[in-house]
């Protein structure tokens, strides 16, 4: 493994260390947010280090308290961590409402945690390609930006707001640069270096994060692959907060080369358009019509779209789903979805997902059969 | 599952309906019958539009457009009471619905998947023109109404509804209006954009019955019918304030029964009817001091859905001579709210926490039995919160009991008696104490 590739990996294996170190010695304040839709930019513009609150793989003890066991284990590692101090190097946390399990994060967060003091709710329409759905937003993302403020005690200008839009489309941009590596057949980079890049950059800061990407672009960029032809597919996932799944993927002998992740290419696919001159507005645009989460209203077109476009250019002969047990916007759009991409003629798994078990035997037999399939 | 099997669960499934006490709540069967057989929803050149639609979604509009409405999530309950859940869920399970999601939306896809039969019970839910839902109370029904649109390929209409929660971190108040709507807290003030949100998606709302319907809006009728509908809800508001009288005269075994007219019918003249007799019964009963047991020794709060197929469950506290006294999530509001002996520390952490809590107070009870089905998330999330909540607040013990709300086979009776048993005895120890009468 390069040098730059095992960073990514260090601060995915070790986030939370790595996090801490970070922040005593930079001195920068960390927010912590859930998903995809928090229009992070403005934490960003508040002299804030975003990063994603995720819950890994272990046990839930702590949590047991608050959350049964019909809640995602997403959720539930990620209030055991909170509980269990993991997440007290945070100085504010943003919480949109993606889903009723997300939305209780902030419940939970606001009324059982002593710290931060700024813990902010974020109200998200479900009906996101909708004209109505734009006042709300701009509402809300007006809101955040005045509440952060008052915290901090500090105007959060425009300009602020369009640096910040730089700074992450900067990011976005060399995010999809690396992700287009696995155009080629075979692939300049594996589907699990791929997905590490892309994870840490929820994780660490964006303007480190995005000259580590050039210093790996400059590395990878016009050699020749290492890497031998493998069959091909693309990973839909429910939260997927480390790398287990990819690995196990290519284990079984198969290159991951697109994905439908919100760690992954749904986070970073869509630009802010930055020759708006109201930054709010660009921001509020780009965070509905962005690729889509289940959870949103008339998103399976996209989510179709997406994934089969991705298939197609990346040629991958199938799709694996790895959903979360319990995860609802996921399990109700699944059956039609397979359905529709099977119809196209690619192939599809169905993996149910669980963070508080690794990934077992029996998970990694079914992606070695499915492998198999996809070579004949 | 073998037919033998089968049929035996089916026996067990009508062991365990539920036994109302009072005279007006025996008529409820027959309203339900009727308002399944309405012809002019089955008569396509009756002229009249069926919408299959959410449980707190606004019915007057559609009672002014003259929509005939049917609730996916009521005809779970009528399948869990009245028939075979397992035809429907099977189907469910077969198309790829597992079993950890919602109960009620398996046996609605089942039912669709299977070509709306016709001998399904009370002849199925008619075939809509129209599918609409709000985004209040739970997330998963967007998911579910948009596959239904997809399947039924018939226009769907999601009305949002901007769920705050409270300012800050101290424990929410909420308002008598709050608690009428499960304590679902609709925008808030320093979020008026979000207050805007919910009004425009009632206009849309609007909208969207006039285009399916083809004829405008008669906001002359839709004034008279939300006088009606507010009327009936007034009656209701009443009913709930004489239960809080010991002993209660009328508990949840009788209150879920009654809930049909008031939910699905609320602007008509038979709801009108029907509550204000139930009322003048609840009245007379709570005059003469006549209790659902002759000797009230614990009083309850049931919190969440009842399981539907097994209704009994509510009358076997009364073998104990207890009483389910009043249930939070179909509007336990009363007309009064607050108890002058003892007011909690804060209402607890969000809505529907705060309902639980404040009913207990309200409603002089002893503990709380609080369901957990475990397909349904937004309900059952602020479970154990509200178990939490009421001990360290109250000191009040409550009993999560567990199963899914229409799926028999996720009942385990002998564990679940010899729970409540035991939990019998802490409440009857707690009601000898019970501080808030003093």
């Amino acid at each position: 493994m390069n040098d730059v590739m095992s960073r990514f990996k260090e601060v995915v294996e070790n986030r939370h260390d790595w996090i801490r170190s970070y922040k005593a010695e930079s001195g920068r304040k960390i927010a912590g947010y859930f998903c995809d839709y928090l229009p992070e930019e403005v934490l960003w513009a508040g002299g804030l280090v975003p990063v994603r609150i995720t819950g890994g793989r272990g046990n839930v003890v702590a949590a047991d308290r608050y959350l049964q066991s019909n809640v995602c284990s997403f959720a539930r590692r990620c209030f055991d961590q909170a509980l269990n101090g993991v997440y007290d190097y945070l100085d504010a946390v943003a919480i949109p409402h993606t889903c009723d399990v997300i939305t209780k994060m902030y419940d939970l967060w606001a009324y059982r945690m002593p710290t931060p003091e700024f813990v902010h709710y974020f109200w998200l329409p479900h009906k996101v390609f909708t004209k109505d759905a734009v006042t709300v937003m701009l509402g809300e993302v007006k809101r955040l930006r005045s509440s952060l403020a008052s915290h901090l005690g500090a105007e959060i200008s425009d300009d602020a707001l369009k640096e910040a839009i730089a700074v992450y489309n900067r990011s976005r941009n060399l995010l999809r640069k690396v992700y287009e590596l696995r155009r080629s057949s075979p692939p300049l980079l594996s589907g699990e270096d791929a997905f590490a890049v892309s994870l840490s950059s929820v994780l660490m800061p964006k303007d480190l994060h995005s000259q580590w990407v050039e210093e790996l672009l400059k590395e990878l960029e016009g050699k020749p692959s290492p890497l031998a032809d493998r069959p091909r597919v693309a990973v839909a996932a429910s939260a997927l907060d480390d790398l287990e799944i990819m690995r196990a993927v290519e284990e079984a002998g198969a290159w991951v080369v697109a994905d439908d992740v919100c760690t992954g290419s749904r986070y970073f696919f869509d630009r802010v358009d930055e020759s708006e001159p109201d930054p709010v507005k660009s921001l509020t645009r780009r965070y509905l019509e962005k690729l889509p989460c289940p959870r949103s209203v008339d998103s399976l077109t996209p989510r179709y779209d997406h994934l089969l476009g991705q298939a197609r250019e990346y040629q991958a002969g199938g799709v694996i789903f790895y959903i979360l047990r319990c995860c609802d916007a996921h399990l109700f759009q699944y059956p039609l979805l397979k359905d529709r991409l099977e119809k196209e003629g690619l192939r599809t798994l169905y993996l149910q997902g669980d963070q508080t078990v690794g990934v077992n035997e029996q998970i990694i037999n079914r992606i070695k059969a499915f492998t198999e399939m996809l070579s004949t | 599952m073998s037919e033998k099997n089968k049929d035996q669960e089916i026996k067990q499934a009508n062991r365990m309906r539920g036994k109302k006490h009072l005279k007006t709540t025996q008529e409820i069967s027959q309203i339900v019958k009727d308002y399944y057989a309405q012809r002019d929803a089955r008569d396509k050149s009756s002229g009249h539009k069926v919408a299959w639609c959410g449980i707190a979604v606004p019915k007057q509009p559609m009672q002014a457009m003259g929509v005939i409405a049917y609730y996916p999530e009521q005809y779970g309950t009528v399948v869990a009471t009245r028939g075979d859940p397992f035809r429907f869920l099977r189907r469910a399970e077969e198309f790829g619905l597992t079993r950890e999601m919602c109960g009620y939306a398996r046996i609605t896809t089942g039912y669709i998947l299977e070509g709306l039969p016709e001998d399904a019970p009370l002849g199925g839910m008619p075939r809509p023109d129209m599918l609409i839902v709000t985004t209040a109370v739970c997330d998963t029904r967007v998911k579910w109404w948009e596959l239904m649109g997809e399947l039924l390929n018939v226009p769907v209409y999601i009305m949002e509804v901007p769920e705050m929660p409270p300012i800050g971190r101290k424990g929410a108040t909420i308002s008598g209006g709050d608690m009428e709507t499960a304590g679902i807290q609709i925008g808030r003030k320093d979020a008026p954009h979000t207050t805007a949100f919910a009004g425009m998606n009632y206009a849309g709302y609007i909208k969207f019955l006039e285009e399916v319907c083809q004829k405008p809006m008669d906001h002359k009728r839709l004034i008279e019918i939300n006088k009606s509908a507010a009327r009936v809800s007034k009656i209701r508001r009443e009913i709930n304030e004489y239960r809080k009288s010991i002993p209660t005269p009328m508990g949840s075994a009788d209150a879920f029964a009654s809930m049909f007219p008031g939910m699905y019918m609320p602007g008509t003249p038979l709801a009108d009817d029907f509550y204000t007799r139930l009322r003048a019964e609840v009245k007379e009963r709570m005059e003469k001091r006549i209790g659902i047991v002759p000797e009230e020794k614990f009083r309850l709060v049931w919190s969440g859905i009842p399981f539907w197929y097994n209704m009994g469950l509510i009358n076997y506290f009364e073998e104990r001579n207890g009483v389910v006294v009043i249930d939070t999530a179909y509007g336990c509001a009363a007309q009064t709210s607050g108890h002058p002996h003892r007011e909690p520390k804060k209402w607890g952490m969000n809505g529907m926490v705060a309902s639980v809590v404040k009913a207990v107070v309200d409603y002089n009870c002893d503990g709380a039995i609080l369901s957990y089905t475990p397909t349904c998330r937004a309900l059952y999330v602020n479970q154990l919160e509200t178990q939490n909540t009421l001990m360290e607040e109250l000191g009040v013990p409550s009993l999560l009991l567990e199963s899914d709300m229409v799926d028999p086979s996720s009942f385990n009776e002998a564990q679940t008696m010899s729970r409540i048993d035991a939990f019998i005895e802490v409440v009857e120890e707690k009601a000898k104490r019970r501080e808030w009468l003093k």
